[in-house]
């Protein structure tokens, strides 16, 4: 039996017809099949034109795990980022693994613009030591090179690790390899329905089960240090809001008032919860103070009022509110408490998340009858679609702003999608079985 | 084609459910929104169907006097013990027929309550209104287009919707609980408007003295 997943590529022809024919659209296939059982893999639909060529040589050295190689994690995270386009291994004119083995002439004339070679060595210690480095293809001189120590069980974040570096370096924006997506998978049908919510890596590797209910559960929401997700959860057979540790595993359940308790939201520094409630008579938005769980009303309309999610500076809120006659956004003030419109494209937008650096608000908005994942530049107001499915919804955005992760619709399954902001590139992460929804971004986690 | 194996590990053991908790807060009346319902229009809408529109209701030949529901006793009779009892074995027939509609439909992105429904309902309320101990809840959904949270939002409105109705064809307060879930739990797995509007629905569930 296999122990592992393969990893197959179609990629040569598209990326030939590229540099000959410069084509301005290229449809990458990666396809990234489990044979353990992971919940998620990978299935890239487009990558982006102006990527950078760039070549991951399968490090030397140990293998690790069952038949791993660092090299594989960071070609996989790099090419997901949108930002690098890579050759598949067999057009790799060569396998150096440092830059005293790296030959020139071989790679001249590979269409590369950088090649990352390293090393993983057992040291003496028990430990991994890992060596990579970035060197330019055209002159063989070595932009970049480290040596890290790791335990060996760590190696997948060692390889995220790298892959942030070489993401920083060459595209000037922090990684965000190492972080990680809750997200709610469903199996069953009818009365056989069962939910789970899990964790896993941003690449779908390691998910970890957090909650398994036969009622349905909603809206994750990580703490600001990463330590511990909220959710509505179904069990008690009616939305009620808890947070849950993710180390220990220990829960409490912070909103149980009558009506709906939904759609939990941390402040920036992690002392405040935004909820929804339905307690007064319609969905309004609350702030909780975690400490003592004492409640402020924010709004109060006899609209709905809710999916609050804090802008970075934690002094305002964005809110989905039918106030106007559909949803639209709205930012409201916490401290004055004023209102104003943000959204005014499309005759839906909804579910807004702000990026970190508090420029762009990412939502679903409907227009001709489909929902889509746009971003709105707060500055200058200006829309953009970012995909072009139809029955999108939960955006979450990755800590460092530059990816997108959302629930979609696809050849009749219910999977994750990731959609980078600048465009160009977008992936798939279906689950192995039944549904996969409600994805939360996790922030920076080292 | 050269393929390569990069090792995918098992997910970690599952974490059981843990007991559940009481969910409940106590309960307090809860002010209704904006109400849908216009009570003087409605009972002049009452009076006319019960006679024309079910085949079981009163024969428009007959000589019963009975042409429509007894408004007094929908106007919700606190001191009634038992359903009204009707001249005319008809009557009831009708009357328990609506009853058997535990499932209310609804427009997209809207929660307004049809005409046939309303006529349930009302049957429904003069149900409750007889049945003091009697305890229902109306559980709301939506279907699964737009975002999960404004959908639960909206699925408490349709549940709204139908308590505002109940309670103004004589069932009290206390006896009426509103579930909004949402997207979730859809009637049909389909993704066209057929199976979307079997998911937009309000559904009736008796939780105590079931007619």
């Amino acid at each position: 039996m296999n122990n592992g997943m393969q990893t197959g590529r179609r990629a040569g022809a598209c990326m030939g017809a590229l540099t000959r024919m410069g084509l301005s659209m290229c449809l990458a296939l990666l396809i990234v099949v489990p044979v353990w059982a992971q919940d998620l893999y990978i299935e890239i639909t487009k990558s982006a034109s102006t990527a950078m060529p760039l070549a991951v040589v399968p490090f030397g050295g140990l293998v690790l795990g069952d038949n791993n190689n660092m090299g594989a994690i960071i070609a996989a995270d790099l090419e997901r980022s949108g930002v690098f386009r890579l050759p598949i291994n067999d057009h790799l004119p060569a396998q150096p693994h440092s830059q005293s083995d790296f030959q020139l002439p071989v790679w001249k004339d590979s269409g590369v613009d950088y090649v990352v070679v390293g090393e993983t060595v057992a040291a003496g210690d028990g430990k991994l030591r890992v060596r990579f480095e970035v060197l330019n293809a055209a002159n063989g001189a070595r932009l970049m090179g480290q040596m890290v120590s790791v335990a060996p069980a760590s190696w997948r974040d060692i390889a995220h690790y790298i892959s942030d570096a070489i993401y920083e370096q060459l595209s000037g924006i922090k990684g965000a390899f190492a972080t990680r997506i809750a997200y709610v998978t469903q199996t069953g049908t009818g009365k056989n329905r069962h939910y789970r919510l899990n964790l896993a890596d941003a690449d779908g590797a390691r998910p970890v089960m957090l909650l398994d209910s036969p009622k349905p559960v909603m809206s994750p929401s990580w703490s600001p240090d990463g330590k511990k997700i909220a959710y509505v959860s179904f069990e008690t057979g009616r939305s009620t809001i808890w947070v849950q540790d993710i180390a220990s595993q220990r829960r409490e359940q912070i909103a149980s008032f009558e009506g709906i308790n939904s759609a939990p939201a941390w402040s920036p520094d992690g002392s405040q919860m935004a909820l929804v409630l339905s307690r007064d008579g319609n969905p309004e938005i609350y702030l909780m103070s975690l400490a003592d769980h004492s409640l402020r009303r924010l709004t109060s309309h006899y609209g709905i009022d809710t999916e609050p999610r804090f802008f970075p500076d934690g002094k305002s809120l964005v809110m989905t509110s039918d106030r106007s006659g559909k949803p639209q956004l709205y930012k409201l003030d916490i401290a004055s408490g004023t209102i104003r419109r943000l959204t005014f494209e499309g005759d839906y937008n909804a579910r807004g998340d702000v990026t970190a650096d508090g420029r762009t608000l990412l939502m679903v908005n409907r227009q001709d009858g489909k929902f889509r994942i746009a971003a709105q530049e707060l500055a200058s107001g200006q829309l953009r679609l970012l995909t072009d499915t139809a029955m999108d919804e939960s955006p979450s955005v990755a800590p460092n702003g530059s990816m997108v992760v959302f629930a979609t619709r696809s050849g009749g399954q219910s999977v994750l999608g990731v959609a980078a902001l600048e465009g160009g590139s977008r992936f798939r992460l279906p689950a192995r079985e039944g549904k996969v929804m409600e994805p939360a971004w996790s922030p920076y986690l080292r | 084609m050269k393929t390569r194996l990069i090792k995918s590990l098992n997910p970690a053991l599952a974490v059981l459910l843990a007991a559940t908790l009481a969910a409940c807060a106590t309960k307090k009346p809860v002010a209704p929104v904006q109400p849908v319902v216009k009570p003087a229009e409605t009972q002049a809408q009452v009076q006319t169907p019960a006679v024309v529109d079910n085949s079981n209701a009163v024969n428009s030949g007959s000589a019963s006097t009975n042409t429509g529901i007894d408004a007094d006793k929908l106007a919700g009779d606190a001191n009634a013990i038992k359903p009204p009892v009707a001249d005319s074995g008809k009557k009831i027939a009708y009357e328990t027929s609506l009853l058997q509609t535990r499932t209310l439909y609804f427009p997209y992105d809207g929660d307004n309550v049809g005409d046939a429904d309303f006529r349930a309902l009302r049957a429904h309320g003069a149900y409750l209104a007889a049945n003091p101990s009697a305890r229902i809840t109306l559980h709301g959904f939506a279907d699964e287009r737009g975002t999960p949270e404004y959908n639960v939002a909206l699925s408490e409105r349709r549940g709204l919707s139908v308590r505002d109705i109940l309670e103004s064809s004589g069932a009290r307060g206390v006896q009426l609980l509103v579930v909004a879930h949402g997207e979730s739990e859809p009637a049909d797995e389909g993704e066209d408007e057929m199976a979307w509007g079997k998911n937009r629905r309000v559904e009736l569930d008796y939780t105590s003295a079931k007619p």
